[in-house]
């Protein structure tokens, strides 16, 4: 072989060798480029495109990501608390603020940015714990998922939880319908969304929109991916838009007819929300049907209001002025162990550990 | 340019690229480097080095994406979710490349470079055989940079290897995880020099490299993809990566079987018997590990010696036949 071409594929080599650190990025499809796939997003006009090239029409659908109105939720008065834009937490999974110790009470806490009470009230021959929460900024409102699995607690003390909840199950899940997003990450943005589950979808203002049998998701998506915070599938939904979500003879998830420890969310007002546990399984309380907790849901206020996983999976923990100490931990099934959990939904403070006096 | 902020970056002179890729490009310079080197000992043609590197990038890369893209279409279309356009298998930054199939692609870069070269196929498999858990071990070792993917089975507390170097600790919650990819990384620099050593003494025959290669790998693969815990190419309960290490496996062992003949067909058979046997029991091992409370360490004892079955008695045909060939001689 003439020296030449020896040279010319020598060359090559070098170079295909040193362009594998701008294009190998890494060995799983990224959740950041799936959700750009999906949105039918471009990358920057430099990047190595070879899709482009061969494939420009596919690539031409900009994702129509325009400014969200919302419309679901009548916005009267503004929310109490407020805090410098410099404190506002961002929408990724950057760990918040510790709490700080000093602004804990026997059954809340209550900072510049946050403020929570939690009370246990006797319903349907249950203990329903409900924890009232307010905050400044939608941001305080946050996930958090865990690749290897925690119970609810330890995942709460990681990511400085004022108050946590479950999530729901169904974010490992193997079923590429579904919509699953955590604090703007897409984790499962499913072309063809199930049309057999509820979802519940969260924006960046802190509005909680509720999709029956995924309904106008679709639609919703497209218009407004670009606005959404976090998205869950469990459900059923149980308030949407002030009114209870009636279901006859539903055959909704598990023992949707059963009494059974319940945990829920939902939303009262602009920046106000409830998380609702439902104790089960233990001698005084017997646990609540679905329909009884969209009913607890729709008294407690709730514009919105969706049922995360139950049972065994069910927890609402509270943090305590010690690491060490929790102020209060409820859970849906006495009998059972603390399960290990993947996500979950908690309230932060956005107040600096050096602004505090 | 445009850089996906998920994957970990770095700086060259001021240049932010992959960190990934950088791990990538040191395992395919070391393997070019290998390939340059073993090309001349074995005295090849002038230039059959440079079109086996390149050949073998370009199809390692090709096959390595299409492999992937491919479970991918498969999970999405059982999935029913909808598949992804096309041009995304094109959009090489995005992520999504597959080992086995990389290795795959170099097979056949390896006869793609001997119909140019005219050079035995046979013993250009054996040369990139001897490269290819270079960078195997660099890709592996980079694997291990991205928090997702470097999740092992869980390693209760005080139980060995926890609190060694043989473990990945998580301060945050404080759990040990079995550091699976420096196992890889290491396992791959290991197979590298048994093959380097095997392949320089000088008493083989063109292919047994390959084979050893196949083997080797695949056996080992089964083992320690069984270690991840991460569902990186999964459909269903079926692990794409163990599958295609277990295919490597009885791959190299036919193809040991075929090379020999007469009295040795019984140890074919008994190897060709015990591919099945060990897939069923590996399986088997499988579902307790993740269904039954039994001891892990037991399981894994018991899988090793399941995959050492047909590994030895594959080693041992071509062992043999080498013997054979020497005695003709």
């Amino acid at each position: 072989m003439k020296l030449s071409v020896r040279i010319v594929l020598a060359v090559l080599c070098a170079a295909l060798i040193v362009s594998m650190p701008f294009f190998l990025s890494s060995p799983n499809l990224l959740s950041e480029a799936e959700m750009d796939i999906q949105m039918g997003g471009e990358e920057d006009d430099n990047s190595l495109d070879f899709g482009r090239l061969l494939f420009p029409s596919a690539m031409a659908e900009d994702a129509e990501g325009g400014h969200f109105d919302s419309e679901d939720i009548d916005v009267d008065e503004p929310t109490k608390l407020s805090i410098p834009e410099s404190w506002v937490l961002p929408f990724d999974f950057t760990v918040p603020p510790e709490p700080d110790p000093d602004h804990f009470s026997e059954n809340g806490y209550e900072d510049q940015s946050i403020r929570v009470r939690v009370e246990t009230l006797r319903l349907f021959d249950s203990n329903v714990n409900v924890a009232y929460v307010e905050i400044a900024s939608p941001s305080q409102l946050r996930t958090a998922i865990d690749n290897r699995d925690h119970p609810v607690s330890q995942i709460a003390k990681a990511n400085n939880a004022v108050i946590a909840m479950n999530g729901d199950y169904y974010r490992k899940d193997s079923n590429n319908k579904f919509f699953e997003i955590r604090m703007t990450k897409a984790l499962k943005v499913g072309k063809n969304l199930s049309k057999s589950f509820d979802t519940l979808v969260i924006d960046k203002n802190g509005d909680f929109h509720v999709f029956v049998l995924s309904d106008g998701l679709k639609d919703y998506k497209e218009k407004h991916m670009n606005d959404i915070s976090n998205a869950f599938l469990f459900g059923p939904a149980l308030v949407k838009d002030g009114e209870i979500v009636v279901r006859e003879n539903s055959k909704y998830m598990y023992a949707p007819n059963g009494k059974d420890g319940r945990s829920a969310i939902g939303q009262t007002g602009p920046l106000s929300y409830v998380m609702v546990l439902v104790e089960s399984h233990s001698k005084n309380s017997e646990g609540v049907t679905h329909a009884e907790l969209a009913q607890i849901m729709y008294d407690l206020g709730c514009i919105q209001a969706y049922n995360l996983d139950g049972g065994n999976s069910a927890e609402l923990i509270m943090q305590g002025p010690s690491p060490d100490v929790e102020l209060l931990h409820y859970k849906g099934n006495h009998e059972a162990n603390y399960r290990n959990q993947s996500d979950i939904v908690y309230f932060a403070t956005a107040v600096p550990v050096e602004e505090r006096k | 340019m445009k850089m996906w902020e998920e994957a970990p970056q770095t700086e060259i002179f001021g240049i932010p690229v992959y960190t990934f890729g950088l791990y990538c490009l040191v395992g395919a310079l070391c393997a070019v480097v290998c390939i340059r080197i073993l090309c001349g000992e074995l005295k090849m043609k002038k230039g059959t080095a440079w079109v086996l590197s390149l050949a073998s990038i370009v199809f390692g890369l090709v096959f390595s994406r299409l492999s992937y893209c491919i479970v991918r279409l498969i999970g999405d279309m059982i999935g029913g979710g909808g598949v992804l356009p096309v041009s995304f298998w094109f959009r090489l930054s995005t992520g999504g490349w597959s080992l086995y199939g990389m290795i795959f692609g170099v097979f056949i870069a390896a006869r793609v470079t001997a119909a140019i070269t005219k050079e035995p196929k046979r013993r250009l498999l054996d040369i990139v055989s001897c490269a290819l858990p270079l960078a195997m071990a660099a890709e592996r070792a980079g694997e291990r940079l991205f928090e997702v993917f470097n999740i092992s089975r869980s390693i209760p507390d005080g139980q060995f290897p926890a609190n060694t170097f043989l473990a990945v600790h998580d301060a945050v919650y404080g759990d040990n995880y079995i550091a699976t990819y420096d196992y890889c990384a290491v396992a791959a620099v290991i197979l590298f020099l048994l093959l380097v050593f095997t392949l320089t003494r000088g008493r083989t025959r063109e292919g047994d490299v390959w084979i050893m290669f196949m083997i080797l790998a695949g056996a080992g693969g089964a083992i320690l993809e069984s270690l991840r815990y991460d569902s990186f190419m999964e459909l269903s309960f079926v692990r794409i990566q163990q599958a295609a290490a277990a295919a490597l496996l009885v791959w190299g062992v036919i193809a040991a079987g075929k090379r020999v003949n007469g009295d040795r067909k019984r140890l074919f058979t008994a190897a060709a018997i015990s591919l099945p046997i060990t897939i069923g029991a590996v399986i088997g091992i499988e579902f307790a590990l993740d269904k039954t409370n039994l001891s892990h360490v037991l399981l894994y004892v018991l899988m090793v010696i399941f995959v050492a079955v047909p590994v030895v008695l594959g080693l041992k045909l071509l062992l043999g036949g080498r013997e054979k060939g020497k005695e003709a001689a």
